[in-house]
């Protein structure tokens, strides 16, 4: 990870009482009082984004991962004396559900926070806190009653159309409740958590190898991202071999390219316009094909190893990716053409489901959805890792949020990461695939840009046991934003803007 | 009425019966075919229907008896709207098939699913039926309009009169009027059976159903019949279309000879009609549900203009 | 507009593989020990779900397994490889595999079932807590390339539709209740499938405080589909063997 700048520590608002530089993060020893104020400062005058928020129960403070583009990587350590903290949501919107979160898993309260319910947990006893380290993981825990209070809108002709946990597609499970005026929806709330297996707290001790395994099953079709970023954090800044880097980029932008196409096919599926969608659909069984026969699995799990990579791409093999990609390029056009050429396509998707910027910036999306909205960011760019910082790439930017942009993004992106895989394979020199490790200690961080966006995982180690592990999924980041979204669209066009979205259900309930 | 009538009709009644889930069949097929997919068989709605026979039934808590009685009056509907209708022989239902009656049993038809997608007591169904009311004030507007120009045309609003008029006068009767109807029919045969771009027949988002969306609570052998009375109604729209639009072919005597020519004429253009209608599906995406009422309303000018362009031209 | 014709009437044709190229894919290879293993047992404690057993023989719970190839990468003799042929099966303990035994017969539904369900299934899915590559996977049976429709097969958007509900995940504790009202509202004859190791076993987040293991405590289950996640080829086989289709 490129090291912080130095400049950064000067221009702070007030000197913190500790600080000290881990493999190039910066890290703030404060109070908790403190907290607030800090990173009001970071976010709002630096422009950086709230990437993690996180209680550790060792040292008992608030870890927050701050992103500052071009500054790097800033960690505050707030120092809690008991079990609360002044919340940081009245001024900071994007920390909400990680607050929320805090609240119910560590039994950490943030005092006067707007909205103190629940969030993975359902029907879950007060006193019990999942990832307090007296919580044993395998502990049984009775349903309790109690109704969960979602927001309320009154008034004449006001409908409320509760949608889930299981719908009628094959899509993950969530309850969406609306709030109807006819069609068009006042006011959407998404309560999720039905997923919620219980990761973080299965991952506490757990040894590496189990827990690369878990993490590619974090969320199923980002499981090269999890994988490589759980990697990251438990090599702790060591150097993988440059092959293994060069590989690592190509899994990923494979991942992205099988991803993307999957949504490109789901948006023309769910306005009923069915042949690009089967043309689309017939591409993304050629990748995943193609990552069957390039590494065993059709989802790429099981390339990735602290270290390097586990599985090799031979000369054979890479000319076959090199055609196929180049097919994939050509076969591409024509779906291309048929949805930018039909004004039925393009009525069902310009203007429906609008994120503005500021609404992005102040909720903090993250991925296509921020750069459709006009938010340029990209982790690939901001904070390379692997090879990216030698790889030439443009990052797709749209101004109007709407479904089209989060489209003409995710068709950008794809064929960008052809042309990333491309000059890997050009720039690939023989050599070694993975190093050993040292044993982890203390913190380490992954930070990736997954299909979805940003993805972050943070891990502690101590006398080398995983004591903490914590997983920030693109998709929570953005969950509160499609609420914003939806608004003033009508009921038919959610499922729409759902898929523009896709976001994962399972990786943000972990 | 004689007895060969009652015969005559009868067997109408059961070939629409028979063929129509094959027409759905072979509609799918087509789709499939542009999709570059193999598709089910065209025979896959009969085992469709046969295995819902013979599977039991589920009913919501909020549902009352009438939700039970509903797929029989909607396959009833449909059956009486059958006998109303010209197949092979104009003479087989004189007397008994009225536009404003044939119109009114689509009316029913309606109106019984609406009621059963409300009484499943599920929000989709009722979101469902909403909008099916919302699609079904421009197109009732629009049939009755359409039919009403062949009616002014040919002097009757008896159907197997219309057919006749139009079968024994040849092309002299082709007017623009009569394509303009034909038009309106069309789309609203689109619309009627909830096919894109006014529906989705294959769709699993719950949120954007209409058609679909009320039949989500049934099961069973209710299903089977919803499903049957719907791929009739298909059925009778391309019956509608050809058959007293264009209904070249159909015999007028009680002959042999002149009814396996009618037979052999109402099966290719209902095989045709099916083309038309699978080609049409696949060529565009669903409309927003806001944006139903502006195509709708062009049909519904389209048949405003074929009556004013019959009595103008 | 018309572009979608004219392109299809250029093109290819067809992509749909026919069942004979997915009969020639096969099932699911779960991992065996050859003739070379001398149950050194090295392979047990690499298993991150603890599929593997060496007293006695060698055998492992492809109910378990992740396929992840971890106990492969372990073996110092180079003796395990994904080679056994592990079909879906309709009684959980023909997943554990044994070295030298017969291979597992084919999963067959009892013959009411076949005769209402034989030549039409409507499948509704269920996600019980999977990680979505299941789903994934699923979702690729309707692909032009399997195109599960033309099976007579399809998936269907309301459990009152449906035959089989098609359940992936370890069951959550938060989806078990949505999960029983799904199958209750089911008409019958109804037939209740796992899909994938979550939904069998439960691992690899089975035990946990927030999930169960596997669908069978919750429901009874009918026919067990290994792989993780399963990929369509073998739940096309699955099915239509269960179907007595083939």
């Amino acid at each position: 990870m490129r090291p912080y700048d130095i400049e950064l520590l000067d221009s702070l608002p007030f000197p913190p009482s500790k600080y000290e530089e881990r493999q190039g993060r910066l890290h703030l020893m404060v109070q908790e009082d403190q907290v607030r104020p800090l990173l009001s400062f970071l976010i709002k005058k630096e422009d950086g984004e709230l990437s993690n928020l996180y209680h550790l129960p060792s040292g008992n403070c608030i870890m927050a991962l701050v992103v500052v583009p071009r500054r790097g990587v800033i960690v505050i350590e707030g120092a809690l004396e008991g079990t609360t903290y002044p919340s940081l949501t009245i001024e900071l919107p994007s920390a909400h559900w990680y607050e929320r979160e805090m609240m119910e898993m560590s039994g950490i309260v943030p005092l006067d926070h707007p909205n103190m319910r629940p969030l993975h947990l359902h029907d879950w006893p007060k006193n019990e806190h999942p990832l307090s380290p007296s919580f044993p993981s395998d502990r049984e825990v009775p349903l309790v009653g109690g109704t969960y209070h979602y927001r309320k809108v009154e008034g004449e002709g006001i409908m409320e159309v509760p949608v889930g946990p299981v719908h009628a597609g094959v899509i993950e499970p969530g309850h969406f409740r609306f709030s109807t005026a006819g069609e068009p929806i006042i006011n959407l709330e998404v309560r999720l958590g039905f997923v919620h297996r219980g990761v973080e707290k299965s991952m506490e001790g757990c040894p590496l190898p189990r827990a690369l395994r878990l993490t590619e099953r974090i969320s199923g079709d980002n499981g090269v991202a999890h994988s490589m970023a759980f990697c990251q954090a438990v090599e702790m800044g060591t150097d993988v071999p440059e092959r293994a880097k060069m590989l690592r980029c190509i899994y990923s932008e494979m991942e992205r390219i099988y991803n993307h196409l999957g949504d490109i096919g789901g948006m023309a599926t769910d306005v009923a316009f069915a042949v690009p969608a089967a043309a689309a659909a017939t591409l993304r069984e050629r990748m995943l094909r193609l990552n069957h026969d390039l590494t065993g699995h059709r989802l790429l799990w099981g390339t990735m190893v602290p270290g390097g990579v586990a599985k090799d791409i031979d000369a054979e093999r890479s000319d076959h990716l090199q055609n196929a990609l180049v097919d994939l390029g050509l076969s591409f056009d024509p779906i291309e053409d048929t949805l930018f050429n039909s004004p039925s396509f393009l009525d069902r998707v310009e203007t429906t489901g609008t994120l503005s910027l500021s609404q992005a910036k102040d909720l903090r999306a993250t991925g296509p959805v921020a750069r459709a909205s006009g938010w340029d960011r990209d982790a690939r760019r901001d904070f390379p890792y692997a090879a990216y910082a030698r790889m030439g790439f443009q990052v797709q930017v749209q101004r109007e949020g709407d479904v089209l942009s989060r489209l003409r993004v995710k068709i950008g992106e794809m064929r960008e990461s052809m042309s990333i895989v491309k000059q890997c394979l050009d720039l690939m020199q023989d050599g070694e695939l993975r190093v050993e490790v040292p044993v982890p200690d203390g913190m380490g961080v992954g930070l990736v840009e997954s299909p979805r966006g940003e993805l972050v995982h943070c891990v502690h180690f101590e006398n080398g046991k995983m004591i903490r592990y914590k997983v920030r999924d693109p998709s929570f980041c953005n969950w509160p934003t499609m609420e914003k979204a939806v608004l003033g669209n009508i009921v038919p066009d959610f499922p729409l803007i759902n898929k523009s979205y896709n976001l994962s259900y399972a990786g943000n309930d972990l | 009425m004689a007895l060969i009538d009652v015969i005559i009709t009868l067997t109408e009644v059961l070939f629409l019966l028979a063929l129509s889930p094959l027409l759905s069949g072979i509609i799918r097929k087509i789709k499939a075919w542009i999709q570059c997919r193999k598709g089910p068989g065209i025979l896959q709605p009969y085992r469709d229907i046969w295995k819902l026979l013979h599977k039991g039934t589920v009913m919501s808590k909020e549902a009352s008896w009438l939700f039970l009685l509903i797929p029989y009056i909607c396959l009833g509907a449909m059956l009486c709207l059958a006998v109303m209708m010209p197949v092979f022989y104009t003479g087989s239902s004189n007397g008994i098939g009225d536009m404003v009656a044939a119109i009114y049993m689509l009316a029913i038809f309606r109106f019984m699913m609406v009621l059963g997608g409300l009484e499943g007591g599920s929000s989709f169904g009722g979101m469902g039926s909403s909008r099916e009311m919302m699609i079904s004030a421009i197109v009732e507007p629009t049939l009755l309009l359409s039919i009403f120009s062949v009616a002014a045309i040919s002097g009757t609003t008896d159907l197997s009169d219309i057919s006749r008029y139009f079968a024994s006068s040849g092309a002299s009767v082709l007017s623009p009027s009569l394509f303009l109807a034909a038009a309106a029919i069309f789309i609203s045969l689109m619309a009627e059976n909830s096919r894109v771009p006014f529906d989705n027949p294959a769709t699993h988002l719950e949120l954007t159903m209409v058609h679909e969306g009320m039949l989500l609570e049934y099961s069973g052998r209710e299903l089977a019949l919803m499903e049957t009375a719907s791929y009739m109604r298909l059925t009778i729209f391309m019956v509608i279309l050809s058959n007293i639009f264009f209904p070249w072919g159909i015999a007028m005597d009680l002959e042999a000879g002149a009814l396996v020519i009618a037979i052999v004429a109402i099966v290719l253009k209902l095989l045709l009609i099916s083309v038309a209608v699978a080609v049409t599906e696949s060529l565009m995406a669903k409309l927003r549900l806001f944006r139903l009422p502006n195509l709708l309303t062009i049909s519904f000018t389209l048949s405003l203009l074929a009556v004013m362009s019959y009595y103008i031209l | 507009m018309f572009d979608i014709i004219e392109r299809r009437l250029r093109g290819k044709g067809v992509v749909t593989e026919p069942l004979n190229v997915l009969q020639g894919m096969g099932h699911a290879k779960a991992p065996m020990a050859s003739k070379k293993c001398d149950l050194c047992g090295l392979c047990v404690p690499a298993c991150p779900t603890s599929a593997i057993i060496t007293d006695g023989d060698w055998q492992v719970d492809a109910g378990r397994c992740l396929w992840c190839g971890d106990c492969q990468s372990a073996c110092p003799k180079d003796a395990i490889s994904f080679s056994r042929d592990c079909p879906a099966v309709t009684d959980r303990s023909a997943l554990v595999l044994k070295r030298n035994s017969p291979a597992t017969g084919r999963p067959l539904l009892n013959e009411e079932m076949r005769k209402v369900l034989g030549s039409s299934l409507s499948i509704r899915e269920v996600d019980a807590g999977s990680c979505n590559g299941c789903e994934v996977e699923v979702n690729n049976l309707s692909n032009p390339f399997y195109d599960l429709d033309r099976f007579g097969i399809k998936i269907v958007a309301s459990p009152r539709h449906a035959d089989m509900l098609l359940v992936t995940g370890p069951v959550t504790r938060n989806m078990e209740g949505a999960l029983m009202k799904t199958y209750l509202a089911a008409a019958e004859p109804k037939l209740v499938v796992a899909l994938g190791t979550c939904a069998i076993s439960g691992c690899p987040f089975g035990g946990s405080y927030a999930a169960g293991s596997g669908v069978s405590d919750v429901l009874p289950i009918t026919l067990f589909i290994p792989g993780c996640p399963p990929s369509p080829w073998s739940v096309i086989l699955a099915l239509l063997e269960a179907l007595g289709r083939q």
